[in-house]
């Protein structure tokens, strides 16, 4: 059983800053691998430094890049002077992998194609690597499988010190052609298994840092019930309120229903955030879908536009004030873990690269 | 406790002739320790004929498969066999231990790589008592499991009643469904035993055999259809060379009675398999003529020849000049007699097929050992079997791989039985343990395999073509100009197809029968006759360009096509990024 202590006296919010976070598939991999074509029709080289052109165009404090697979050189080619950047797991490329072509069921590559870049002057303080504990299709429906697909936390400090967790992400694919046999309930399973172990996994470590989840969740309203299983299902824990842009800015506040039709302005990515009750909370200023400046000749760059949400935080809370909040209790009401005054989590449980494989590190 | 049954059995009884020997000699003390010894082993004999009531391991040994010819090896592969005593039945239902082996590989044995499956391996014609598997003999598998494409599957292989533990039984060949009991109870002893070992027994499950061994993997695949449909499930069963109907084979062996090229072993032990198996009381001397009944007993059923060897002692020999004649004429009462029994203890009699399991049935189109015939009666059988009143469409034989759960390959025209017909089939079996966990590893057909093999019929193929821009009416029609009058005749097309086939050796009727046996039926090739032959649409017509010289070879540009779209784009772009 899971229990909050909160220990708050009334105090009025208090406005410290705004901030800027795009969530963008880059479309990096590879036009071929080997000799199988992969992805013809993606930016490649020369389209992918146009589209690191574009990100430092537009300046955002913090960039969640997804399937920055082999190009992310071109990638990081115009951002290296204003921004940090967390690891870069490797690309799609058979020359630095053993590859045992008589069994191929067992090829994964390590990668998962996620980088989050933040402005300098920002700080990561903890990071994590997660991968999804269930994935589907490894040679079919969108070769999901083949790579190590899951999500990357980071804590966040801010240039003023205000903190917050960011969540960037790939969840699985259908392809084209099985949502139109009717062939992807098994994509299906496994992102809704992706929403709720990510539900979980932000559930865990729930403080009063406000969390943003943003990246391409595959997701779309009417044929995935993440709403159910991840917005509403935090919601009921009264631990936090849970909202996402798109709905709150582009479809008046109004979630699609499960089986709807599809609406063409929805997209596959979300930037949905958490706010922590009684917690820091994060106000959402503006939420842009860059379909016009994300072009070249009249061509989109990839085959996603980038999804631009801007926060104004909000603190309930001088820093360093005296509080507990939002630790979670076993049965007997004993409080696991080490936390500090703010309730955060002071064990060093996930320090550097941990890769989980079906719960099990792989390098810690 | 097994390993001593199978010791003492192997052992112990062959003693007692030398203890009768000493005896005579007075050499009193030795004698009485000999027979001790022998007591003891008949007592665990008898023990053994009763039956276990559980598995047991009674050997345990790290051993190397080879793949090779005559001694040459080109590839080798380490594996850990585990021999095993195991409870099962004789074909009365009498409780029986058996013995079999578990064969893993050492990369799965020791961890190093996953294992994607098990394969209930049926083992070919043995006649010497050395050739059982638990005797390392393992001609055949070797090739599957030590060929370079490294199958990670685990091998379950019973000896069969007369091999091994049984040794002192004679054999069950071709004839009712007792191996195939064998093969299932040492299939789920080998479960218990890498169940409380901690081996992984991977996704897949498949029961394969060749020759006598493809007779086997169908009795094994009827057992598992008729008593374990709710424990065992196989991938797929793949069978090559296989004398799945005896009255079909017995009259072509009977056709062939006077042709040396026929072999005549597999005639002589069927002969003697449906007599003692039906008890019709013939003796030897009744069905072999003189040159053979002396030598039968000791050739065939003494357990000291390989079949190589009996091969030997018949070469040369027709059926004719081994078999008396009233068991080659398909009038005599002898004939009737052994066809009713062979009809008695057919597979076929009461199986009744799962419509669901999977199939892979090759047969060389001229066999000279198992006739082609024999086989071909279980592709009808599947076909034809009445599903509520229905023939089964899941059963519709077709060359085209996961097309069909009937996937058939009668293509080779080759009299080779063994050394053509064996290798194809074993190799057939690697390619297919290895593919199945990359083709079936989302749990169904790979999405994009499908896609590709989905147009694989002979209209579909022509759709593509010209969906590819290819005039394929206007091809055909310029490859039979001249072929006699009105060019597209079809009866003058037929006779010089006829005349070219004559030159390679074959003829119209081998190729539609191979055809056939494809999934190819006369009516699909009068479809395609009548579509290639008839007047385009005008207006189709247009949109299509003109035929040149280079698309005679009709089924290559699909091929080349696909490659080349790719091939295309990847020089484009190698040259775009330099």
């Amino acid at each position: 059983m899971l229990g909050c202590i909160s220990v708050f006296a009334g105090e009025e919010p208090q406005t410290k800053t705004t901030f800027s976070i795009v969530s963008l598939n880059v479309d990096g991999l590879p036009g071929r691998v080997a000799f199988l074509p992969v992805n013809t029709e993606g930016p490649k080289s020369l389209g992918s430094e146009r589209i690191s052109k574009y990100l430092a165009d537009r300046d955002c404090d913090i960039l969640c890049l997804q399937e920055d697979f082999n190009y992310r050189w071109e990638i990081w080619s115009r951002l290296f002077a204003k921004y940090q950047h967390d690891e870069w797991s490797g690309g799609i490329t058979f020359e630095d992998n053993e590859i045992d072509i008589a069994h191929l069921q067992n090829l994964k590559f390590k990668c998962d194609g996620l980088n989050m870049l933040w402005h300098n002057g920002i700080q990561s303080d903890r990071y994590e690597r997660v991968a999804w504990q269930q994935n589907f299709g490894k040679f079919s429906h969108d070769f999901d499988d083949i790579i190590t697909k899951g999500f990357r936390r980071h804590e966040l400090t801010l240039s003023d010190g205000i903190k917050v967790v960011v969540y960037n992400m790939h969840m699985d694919a259908s392809s084209e052609r099985d949502e139109q046999k009717g062939n992807d309930g098994k994509d299906r399973e496994a992102r809704i298994s992706q929403w709720k172990q990510l539900r979980d996994h932000i559930m865990e470590r729930l403080d009063d840092r406000p969390v943003i989840i943003t990246g391409d969740m595959n997701s779309y309203y009417h044929r995935d019930d993440f709403k159910t299983e991840f917005i509403d299902a935090i919601t009921a824990t009264g631990r936090a309120t849970v909202s996402d842009a798109w709905i709150e800015k582009c479809n008046n506040g109004v979630y699609p229903e499960m089986g709807s039709e599809p609406l063409a302005c929805e997209t596959l990515d979300k930037a949905i955030y958490i706010n922590p009750t009684d917690g820091n909370s994060l106000e959402l200023v503006n939420l842009t879908i860059d379909r016009s400046n994300y072009l070249h000749n009249g061509q989109p760059l990839g085959d996603h536009y980038p999804l631009i949400a801007t926060f104004r935080y909000i603190s309930y809370y001088e820093q360093g004030a005296t509080r507990i909040k939002q630790t979670a209790t076993d049965a007997n009401g004993a409080t696991p873990g080490a936390y500090d005054l703010q309730g955060r989590p002071v064990d060093a449980t996930y320090k550097g690269v941990a890769v989980t494989e079906q719960g099990k590190f792989l390098n810690k | 406790m097994a390993f001593s049954l199978w010791w003492f059995r192997e052992n112990v009884v062959p003693l007692w002739p030398i203890c009768i020997y000493n005896l005579i000699l007075c050499n009193m003390k030795k004698t009485v320790l000999l027979l001790l010894w022998a007591l003891v082993g008949l007592v665990t004999t008898a023990y053994a004929q009763e039956g276990i009531s559980d598995y047991q391991v009674f050997h345990e040994t790290d051993t190397i498969w080879h793949f090779g010819y005559q001694g040459v090896n080109l590839y080798s592969r380490k594996m850990h066999r585990i021999d095993i005593a195991y409870p099962s039945s004789d074909k009365d239902g009498n409780p029986v231990t058996m013995s079999g082996y578990v064969c893993i590989p050492d990369e799965v044995y020791s961890g190093a790589m996953p294992c994607d499956g098990m394969l209930v391996y049926n083992h070919f014609t043995n006649t010497a008592a050395y050739e059982a598997p638990t005797r390392g003999f393992a001609v055949g598998i070797d090739f599957v499991m030590a060929n370079p494409l490294k199958p990670n599957y685990i091998v379950v292989c019973s000896d069969y009643i007369g091999f091994g533990l049984t040794a002192d039984r004679p054999q069950v060949y071709c004839i009712g469904d007792a191996n195939g009991q064998a093969s299932i109870d040492c299939l789920l002893a080998a479960r218990k035993l890498l169940d409380e070992r901690g081996i992984s027994q991977g996704k897949y499950l498949f029961n394969a055999g060749i020759s006598s061994g493809g007779y086997d993997a169908l009795a094994t695949q009827r057992v598992r259809d008729m008593k374990y449909q709710d424990e065992i499930r196989f991938d797929k069963t793949i069978v090559g060379g296989v004398p799945f109907d005896l009255e079909t084979a017995y009259e072509v062996y009977i056709e062939g009675k006077d042709d040396a090229s026929w072999d005549p072993t597999c005639l002589l032990m069927m002969l003697d398999q449906i007599n003692r198996y039906a008890n019709l009381g013939f003796t030897y001397e009744q069905m072999f003529t003189e040159e053979l009944s002396p030598h039968f007993k000791e050739w065939f059923l003494s357990g000291k020849y390989r079949m190589a060897e009996l091969l030997e002692k018949t070469k040369g020999k027709t059926m004719s000049d081994l078999v008396r004649p009233e068991f080659l004429s398909k009038r005599s009462p002898e004939y009737k007699t052994f066809t009713a029994a062979a009809r008695e203890y057919s597979l076929a009699n009461g199986w009744t097929p799962d419509s669901t399991a999977s199939y892979y049935v090759m047969h060389l189109a001229r066999d000279k050992v198992v006739p082609t015939a024999a086989g071909r009666k279980f592709l009808e059988f599947l076909h034809d079997f009445d599903y509520d009143g229905k023939t089964c469409d899941g059963f519709t034989k077709s060359i085209v791989p996961e097309r069909t759960r009937l996937q058939t390959n009668f293509l080779i025209p080759s009299e080779s039985h063994t050394l053509v017909g064996g290798i194809v089939c074993v190799l057939k079996l690697a390619a297919t343990l290895t593919a199945y966990p990359v083709l079936y590893y989302d749990g169904e057909l790979n999405t994009h395999y499908a896609d590709f093999i989905e147009p694989a019929t002979l209209m579909g193929i022509i759709k593509l073509l010209e969906s590819k821009g290819y005039d394929v009416r206007g091809m055909v029609k310029k490859l039979t100009e001249g072929s006699g009058e009105g060019g597209t005749d079809f009866f003058s097309m037929l006779s010089s197809i006829t005349q070219t086939l004559e030159e390679y050796g074959t003829s119209l009727e081998e190729v539609m029968l191979i055809a056939s046996d494809s999934g190819v039926e006369i009516s699909d090739i009068l479809e395609v006759y009548q579509y290639l032959t008839a007047d385009p649409d005008p207006a189709e017509a247009k949109t299509r360009r003109v035929a040149t010289e280079s698309d005679a070879l009709a089924t290559e540009p699909m091929m080349i096509d696909y490659y080349q779209q790719y091939l295309t784009n990847w020089l484009n772009e190698e040259t775009k990024d330099k």
